[in-house]
């Protein structure tokens, strides 16, 4: 199969074009909203399922005295069965287009930072912990707040992300050398 | 708008939706690292493209 490749830093083969995955999206946002009522976000079940780990380190008691866990509790509603389809689907577009590899750094990452594995997989974790944390203070992510609170004209999510989309600028300035680009 | 799809039925629905925000997000891209990074570098436009098209399109309907 030939795999187009739209822009040369990207590493996946077999991409869509951009308005008609956004169309499409608009489009799955419709349906999802008015079968199974609700906009379309992951962050909330990941938040639900931390009790879960949290459990053995907090112990019980203090999980059921957490007034966020006490609100959303973890359990298999349409969130999570939401959140392991979102898995299950890209897992499923990654062997359709055969891009399946096990990745530790990024080409943009490689060239910026180096290929060390246990860098990038701490830097990760880092990151991903501060979006978490910023998600829930945001009541939102890229995709709650980003796309299903935006298309509903939500001032909050209008202000979530231009926001989130400055300073992504910023801190992208900030972290990467962008007058000698060594991704090309 | 609320379908007369309800309870468990509309629950297990979210799975097939799901898969195919997963798919959706994966071939459009924006589940790559670089497209993410590059589009903060503003050197990729690719989730910009997605995201305000998605805005447009979802927003009409809603």
């Amino acid at each position: 199969m030939k795999q187009n490749k739209p822009h040369p830093d990207s590493d996946a083969g077999g991409r869509w074009n951009p308005y008609l995955v956004g169309a499409a999206l608009g489009v799955l946002s419709w349906v999802v909203f008015a079968v199974v009522n609700t906009p379309l976000g992951i962050s909330t079940p990941i938040s639900s399922a931390a009790s879960l780990c949290a459990t053995p380190i907090l112990g019980s008691e203090a999980v059921a005295g957490n007034a966020y866990w006490t609100k959303f509790p973890f359990k298999w509603d349409c969130h999570l069965l939401f959140l392991v389809g979102t898995f299950l689907g890209s897992l499923l577009s990654v062997l359709v287009s055969r891009s399946f590899r096990l990745e530790t750094a990024p080409s943009t990452w490689a060239g910026r930072f180096g290929g060390s594995p246990a860098k990038r997989l701490l830097a990760a974790f880092l990151g991903g912990s501060i979006i978490m944390f910023g998600a829930r203070m945001a009541g939102g992510c890229t995709s709650g707040h980003g796309i299903s609170g935006c298309l509903q004209l939500a001032l909050s999510s209008w202000v979530f992300f231009l926001t989130l989309f400055a300073f992504g600028v910023l801190t992208a300035f900030l972290l990467f050398d962008n007058r000698n680009a060594a991704s090309h | 708008m609320t379908l007369p799809i309800t309870g468990e039925t509309a629950r297990w629905l979210a799975i097939p939706f799901g898969m195919l925000f997963g798919v959706l997000l994966h071939r459009g891209g924006v589940a790559d690292y670089n497209v993410i990074v590059n589009q903060f570098r503003l050197r990729d436009f690719t989730v910009l493209k997605i995201m305000l098209t998605a805005n447009i399109v979802g927003g009409l309907g809603v």
